[in-house]
Order: structure tokens, then C-alpha cells, then sequence
């Protein structure tokens, strides 16, 4: 039997507290209007104050426009318990953008409750939220990445004038600041000019207590490439290259565009395939593959690279386990329709979850029988 | 919106900038529209040379427009004249003290892909040599002499110089004045039949470089065994097996246009997708194959990369005491990089996997075809091409607008014609070679054609726009 069983009673979880909650709305009713004629499909929507709720009128964009989204109306109250076989779901998709939940939270809540989802789990969803950690881990299997160096809020206060001259003297400017933990661009804050370096960090430290800074990578174009499996088993998607206004994507870029008219046509915000030969395609594709088997991904996956077409040089930027749209059009370029991509993520958090279940978990002996 | 009026003095100031101070051509454009409502049309630039133009016009306020213009034009060619050999000789002494110093200069010449080639030599050299060009299509003694003057530094060791020709002589002069170490000439086409009548007198100006460099060779008392500095394009052979019967030159190309030519420098393979371009390219040797990937679109485009290659090895030789030493592995890899040419087969990505190509910059028979090449070879789900036709082809426009519109036919699924004369014969054309009536518009401007037909526009299409509009005016 399929384990994309066409009557599941598929969950699809989204918004949160976070900055990027309307980003999350959007990716989620997209891949609610692709999935609804194949699955049963219920939305769980989470309220900018964090309540859970579902109810119909949750598959139409047009519904949030007119709410405010910290009490909206007209939604019943949804749960989900951790008692096993206690909950109406047969499995989830998370849509969510943002440390809510893609950070491990919501992962954690599904996994007790035993309902399957497409990952990636609480370990790896929480490392690869985590910039500092995905270097170290990056670092450690010797996968080429910018350099960088961390600090926290604390080391920053106690130790300013050390860290920028460290920054000065083992980092390339221009330098990209960043908050260790945040999704989308948020926070994140290019610095040509030493001078500038502090206000910048002060400025990241508003939204985390721990921070990155990388040094920028030259004569290089940014490529994302999609994963699409769970760790053994995954292809990845033909590679795009962003097409942005700005020196680097900023939050504005990614989702706030408006339509650049060229010819009485909007801009496209990205360019699919990106410009690059097939032998480098491949080479970045192999990688991105790599980089999701080490971080232990799994469901959609979309890494961000930055690189060299001249010299095939590539640096891992950051991964993105739960991607705006699902990077649906990344598919689509690859042959893989949404409705069969959404088949393809629920097959994958059923063989997830059969593969945890297999494991041995707890024993049957009790040790309390022991005399 | 300006209101449509007779020609006036700004519109006649504007035409005779466009025919670049032809009175011949101004005279023949007036003669037309004179008697016409039409906008009034802002010249591009307000150069000195036009204001001079303006002033005395001004003066000569109680003469017809087309006499008085005339007459300025020739009036401002005296202190011109003055002005530029005073710039052009300052210019001289100032590159011939750099060639003494070391500078290697690069001639090109041609009908068309002067401007490309450049770019490509320049952008598959500049990191491993320091190298200066010509800007746009500056090609003229006086853009070359304020080139030389105000951006050439002791610094450069490459310098290329584009030649551009409108007359028989043209390129002879330029030579002169730049004196070149080696020289490469791209296509002959159709481009300025008008002003020079038959393309044997084009192929015998652009001709000139190589007949300079056999000059020089002569003049230096060179080793008759001794190879021409010169790489020519394979398009050109037909005419220079004629006018240079004696001499054996050296070219490149594709060889699938040219099976039958041994290339110096040729393109064994190409494979053109949305990403750009797959190429593999064999020198003089076996040793000499060589791939890269360009994200330029289309054959034609990197065969204009070829040039690079042979002048890497032709400065291997020149510079073999010194420590200059060039990588063809380099140069290829440079290729991935290679910007976009404005105006040449220029991609805009548009919304929902819609590419429009920008070939406007000029377009030519012979241009035009590889451009529908290109356009069938991306694969799009609509093939759009919007072109106003060809221009300066004297007495062979007919019959190549009557082509044109066959080639479309079989080549686009919806036209659009900027209209001007010639653009009932092309939907004629166009038609009668079975292109459907309702997918062939003719509109005033580029984006009413576009605007016509936009609701054909599909996810996937390719919006091809041909030539420039400009041109329509002269």
C-alpha cells in the first residue's frame, strides 16, 4: 500500500509568533489549494499570540487580510494532545517561517503526539535554525563556508574593542552580521566599513543574544538549490539563482517586491535554471545533498550557496528547512508538479516515522519486576 | 505626450545626429516626412558639435529648415576639423610612446560583432592582463583619440580598439592612427549598403586592416613565411579568397556553419539552454580543445570568445622573454562570468518563466537569422519576435524584408512589425508564407506591439525584440 493514502487526514500547521508569520500564511494556503483535492485537509493556523485554531476559512488568503491576526474570528479552538492515537490527524506538514516553528518547538509537539511529519526533527531543525551551529557542524566535516567568528551579548559588552579587531583582522570586509538565530533575512546586515561594525552589532542584538559575523564572499553569484528526501535517500532540485535589487537579499527583496515592469511584465524575482554550466550544476547539487545528509535533514529542504561560476569555488550560506512557497517552482523546474511534491512530503513523514518506530526504544522487561 | 506637428528644428537637429551628420541622409529622411505630423523627436545627446549646428541654424533663421541644417552641418566640420587633428595627433604621440613602452593594441573591425568581441576579449583577459577598450561602439578617430587620451595609463598592457567604417578609407585611417599589433575582423554583412552601394566595397574596407598589416609586414621586411597578425572571421572567407587570393589568412568560426574550412580557432560543439550556453572549442592543435560555459545565449555569441584563444597564443609568442604569461584553461573559465552585452540577444527575465531577449541594438540579415535560431534552440512555449525590419540596405531591402517575412512565418508564432515602410511587405511576407493573419500586428512603437500582444504571451514564452527603433527615423 501507498503510503500517500489519498484519505489522510493531513494537518497542515502555520504562522506562529515571528516576524515572518504572513510569509508562513502564504506558503501554507498555496500548498493547502494543491493538496485539498487529494488529501482531507485541515489547517492549523497559529495565531500571531500564539493560540491554535483551525476552521474553513483558513484556505483563503483573503480571510487574514481582513483580520487582525493577533484575535482573529469565526475559528474554532484546535489542540493537539500527546496521548497517542488521541488525535484526529494522520499526518503533518509544517508551514511554518520563523523560530516558532521551524526552530524544533512544533516539531517536538508532533513527535510526542506520534503524528508524523516531514521534518526535518527536533535536532536537526533546531541546528540548522542555529547559524552558529550549522558552522561548526559545516566546519567539523570540512565543507567550505565563509569564515566566521561568534560571540554572545555578554562577550560583546565585556569584550567590544577585542572582538571588532578580531573581526578586523581574521574576517574579509565587507562583513555580513548576523543573529544566530532568525529566519528570512531579518536582522542580518552587510558592513563595508569597519567603523560601522559596532552599530551593526548592536543593532543584530536586538534580536538575538548570540551572534554570527562572516566575512563576504567576492566574484561569486548566490545559488539555492532544493532537497527533497530524508537522510540515505534525496535529490535535489535544478538550481536557481535570486535576482535581487539590493547588494544581497533583504527581507524586502524576498517578499515585499513589487512588480518591476519590464515591458509590461512583472520582474521575475529569480532565475530558474540559474546561469551556471551542467558540470557546476551537478557539483552543487551533489553538495547540497551532502550538506542535508550532515545536518540530518529531511522533507523540503532549500540551501542557499554562494558561487564562483569561473572557478566552481562554493561556500554553504545557510539551509532553509522549511522554504517560502516549499520551493514548489524549484520542482516544478525539476518535473515534480506541487501535488506530486506534497505526495512525495507525506510519504516522506510516513517513512520517518515507520523508521523511528522500528527503532528499540524502551524494553519490555521492567526493571521494577527485578527482585 | 507631445503633439504631432511638422518636422521642426529640435526633430531636424535630432535626424541629423541620427544620420550621424550625413546631409545625404538627412536630406533623403526630410524629403519623406517633412510634409508628415509627427512628435517631435529630442536629439540623443546635445554634443557641442550640435549646439554649434543649433546656433547657426538660429541665425539663419529666415532659410527652409533642411537648407539650413545642411549648411551648418558642413559649417561646423571646419573648427571640428581643427579641433580633432589637434586631439587625434596629441592622441598619437601619446599611444605611440605607450607601444614603445610595451602596449600591445588590438584592432577590430567588421559589419557586426565589433562591439561583442570586444567585450569578450576584453572580459577573458582583464584578470590575467591589464587591458584597456574602447567604450560602447566608440569607433571613430576622434572617440578613439579621447580614449587614448583621458583613460589610457602606463599601466596597460592590452588596448582594443574597435574601427568602425561608413566609407572606403575609413579603416586605412584608423589603422594608421592606432597602428595595431594584431587585428581581428568579424562579419561582413549588410549593414551601411546604403552609403557603400555593394557589399564587395564593404569587404574592401574592412579589408583595409588586413591589407595594413601586409603593408606593415612589407614595410618591417618581415619573413614572407611569416603569418599575418590577423584572425577573420569564417563568414568573410568568400570575399577575402578574392581580395587577398595570395595571402593565407587564418580564421574562426563554428564549424557547423563551415564543415568545410580548416578554422584556425573554430566551435566543434555548442549547446544552448536557458542557462546559458555549453561550447567547445579546438585551436590550431590537438592540444588545443577547450570547453567552457558561457551564460550568454546562442553559438554565435561565444564564437565571438574564439578571438581571445588565438590572441592568448599570439601573445605567448610576441611576449615569450617577458613574464606574461597567459592561461587558455583562464580564459575559458572567465567565460562563466562573461556580463551580459547591452542590447545583444540581452535577457530580462520576466515573471512566470518569460524571457525577453533585447537584440535591439542593430539587427542585419544575417544577425536576424541567428537570432531565430537562438529562439528556437531555447525551446519556449511561444516564440514572440517584435522588429521593425532592417535598415541602410539600399536596393536589397525589398527582397530581404520579402525573406524576412518568410523566415518569420516559420520561425515565430505571433510578429510584431514596428511600422514603417517596410512593414506591409513584411506581413505580405509574412503571410503568404502561412503565418496567420491574426498573429501579426503592426504598431507605431515596440510596446504597442507588445501591448497587442501580450494576451498571447504563455508561461515559457520568449519575447525576441530585433533591431533597433531608432533607426526607423533616418
Amino acid at each position: 500500500m501507498s503510503k500517500t493514502n489519498k484519505n489522510s487526514k493531513l494537518a497542515v500547521l502555520f504562522g506562529g509568533i515571528t516576524v515572518e508569520h504572513e510569509v508562513s500564511v502564504i506558503t501554507a494556503v498555496q500548498l493547502m489549494k494543491h493538496a485539498r483535492g487529494n488529501y482531507d485537509v485541515i489547517p492549523v493556523y497559529i495565531d500571531k499570540s500564539g493560540k491554535w485554531w483551525t476552521g474553513e476559512a483558513l484556505f483563503e488568503v483573503a480571510y487574514y487580510k481582513q483580520q487582525d491576526l493577533f484575535n482573529p474570528t469565526g475559528l474554532e479552538s484546535f489542540a493537539i494532545t500527546p496521548n497517542p492515537d488521541s488525535n484526529e490527524i494522520d499526518v503533518a506538514i509544517l508551514c511554518f517561517h520563523g523560530q516558532y516553528g521551524e526552530s524544533g518547538k512544533v516539531q517536538g509537539i508532533l513527535e510526542a503526539a506520534g503524528i508524523p511529519h516531514q521534518g526535518p526533527g527536533v535536532t536537526s531543525a533546531a541546528i540548522c535554525f542555529d547559524k552558529i551551529h550549522v558552522r561548526q557542524i559545516l566546519k567539523a566535516e570540512g565543507i567550505n563556508q565563509p569564515e566566521y567568528i561568534w560571540f554572545t551579548q555578554d562577550q560583546w559588552k565585556s569584550d567590544e574593542k577585542q572582538l571588532v579587531e578580531n573581526i578586523k583582522n581574521k574576517l574579509t570586509y565587507p562583513v555580513f552580521v548576523k543573529p544566530a538565530n532568525g529566519g528570512s533575512t531579518v536582522g542580518i546586515q552587510k558592513v563595508d566599513d569597519p567603523k560601522n561594525i559596532s552599530e551593526a552589532i548592536t543593532q543584530a542584538l536586538t534580536f538575538d543574544t548570540r551572534i554570527i559575523v562572516e566575512s563576504g564572499i567576492t566574484d561569486c553569484i548566490e545559488i539555492n538549490v532544493s532537497v527533497l528526501g530524508y537522510p540515505g535517500k534525496s535529490q535535489a532540485s535544478v538550481p536557481e539563482q535570486p535576482i535581487s535589487q539590493d547588494e544581497f537579499l533583504s527581507y524586502a527583496d524576498k517578499y515585499e517586491r513589487g512588480s518591476g515592469k519590464k515591458t509590461g511584465m512583472a520582474s521575475a524575482s529569480r532565475r530558474i535554471p540559474a546561469p551556471i554550466s551542467a558540470g557546476t550544476t551537478q557539483k552543487i547539487q551533489e553538495l547540497a545533498q551532502k550538506v542535508f545528509t550532515i545536518l540530518g535533514c529531511s522533507g523540503v529542504v532549500r540551501i542557499d550557496f554562494f558561487v564562483n561560476p569561473s572557478t566552481e569555488e562554493m561556500f554553504v550560506i545557510e539551509p532553509n528547512t522549511i522554504p517560502g512557497s516549499m520551493s514548489f517552482y524549484l520542482w516544478e523546474a525539476t518535473n515534480l508538479p506541487y501535488p506530486a511534491l506534497i505526495d512525495q512530503l507525506i510519504e516522506i513523514a510516513y517513512t520517518r516515522h515507520e523508521q523511528h518506530a522500528h527503532l528499540t526504544q524502551s524494553y519490555e522487561s521492567n526493571i521494577f519486576d527485578n527482585k | 505626450m507631445s503633439e504631432h506637428t511638422q518636422p521642426t528644428l529640435t526633430t531636424a537637429l535630432a535626424i541629423l545626429q541620427q544620420s550621424e551628420y550625413d546631409c545625404a541622409q538627412f536630406s533623403d529622411w526630410w524629403e519623406r516626412n517633412q510634409s508628415k505630423k509627427i512628435s517631435q523627436i529630442e536629439p540623443e545627446k546635445w554634443t557641442p558639435k550640435l549646439r554649434l549646428v543649433f546656433y547657426v541654424c538660429s541665425l539663419l533663421f529666415f532659410l527652409p529648415i533642411q537648407v539650413k541644417v545642411c549648411f551648418a552641418a558642413k559649417l561646423a566640420r571646419i573648427p571640428e576639423w581643427f579641433i580633432a587633428t589637434y586631439k587625434i595627433q596629441k592622441a598619437i604621440a601619446k599611444l605611440r610612446e605607450a607601444q614603445r613602452n610595451g602596449l600591445v593594441v588590438v584592432a577590430v573591425a567588421g559589419s557586426y560583432a565589433k562591439t561583442s568581441t570586444k567585450h569578450w576579449v576584453y572580459h577573458l583577459l582583464h584578470k590575467q592582463i591589464s587591458v584597456l577598450h574602447t567604450d560602447k561602439s566608440i569607433n571613430t578617430p576622434l572617440g578613439i583619440a579621447e580614449t587614448i587620451s583621458t583613460k589610457l595609463t602606463k599601466d596597460h598592457q592590452l588596448f582594443i580598439v574597435e574601427l568602425g567604417e561608413y566609407y572606403q578609407g575609413d579603416i586605412t585611417k584608423l589603422a594608421k592612427i592606432v597602428n595595431p599589433d594584431f587585428g581581428i575582423v568579424t562579419p561582413i554583412g549588410h549593414q551601411h549598403l546604403e552609403r557603400m552601394h555593394s557589399i564587395t566595397t564593404i569587404a574592401e574596407t574592412i579589408g583595409e586592416l588586413v591589407s595594413f598589416f601586409v603593408e606593415k609586414k612589407q614595410k618591417l621586411e618581415l619573413d614572407t613565411d611569416q603569418d599575418l597578425p590577423v584572425l577573420v572571421a569564417a563568414e568573410n572567407k568568400p570575399y577575402f579568397d578574392t581580395l587577398f587570393s595570395s595571402i593565407p589568412l587564418k580564421y574562426y568560426g563554428s564549424n557547423s556553419k563551415t564543415t568545410k574550412q580548416n578554422l584556425h580557432w573554430a566551435i566543434t560543439k555548442s549547446t544552448v539552454s536557458k542557462s546559458g550556453t555549453e561550447v567547445t572549442v579546438q585551436g590550431p592543435t590537438p592540444e588545443d580543445s577547450i570547453s567552457f560555459f558561457t551564460p550568454l545565449y546562442g553559438e554565435h555569441q561565444a564564437t565571438n570568445a574564439l578571438p581571445a584563444f588565438w590572441l592568448v597564443q599570439e601573445l605567448a609568442k610576441k611576449k615569450s622573454n617577458e613574464q606574461v604569461q597567459l592561461s587558455l584553461e583562464k580564459v575559458a573559465q572567465a567565460a562563466a562570468t562573461m556580463p551580459y552585452i547591452p542590447q545583444r540577444h540581452q535577457p530580462h527575465f520576466a515573471a512566470n518563466d518569460v524571457l525577453i531577449l533585447d537584440n535591439s541594438y542593430n539587427t542585419n540579415p544575417e544577425s536576424f537569422a541567428a537570432s531565430l535560431t537562438l529562439l528556437n534552440q531555447l525551446k519556449p512555449s511561444k516564440r514572440f519576435v517584435i522588429t521593425l525590419g532592417f535598415v541602410e540596405l539600399g536596393s536589397a531591402t525589398d527582397a530581404m524584408h520579402e525573406k524576412l517575412g518568410k523566415q518569420l512565418a516559420k520561425n515565430a508564432d505571433y510578429v510584431g512589425i514596428i511600422n514603417s515602410q517596410h512593414a506591409s511587405h513584411i506581413k505580405d511576407s509574412f503571410e503568404s508564407a502561412g503565418g496567420k493573419a491574426s498573429h501579426i500586428v503592426i504598431a507605431d512603437t515596440p510596446e504597442s506591439c507588445m501591448a497587442a500582444l501580450q494576451p498571447h504571451v504563455t508561461p515559457g514564452s520568449v519575447i525576441l525584440f530585433e533591431g533597433g527603433y531608432r533607426e526607423v527615423l533616418v
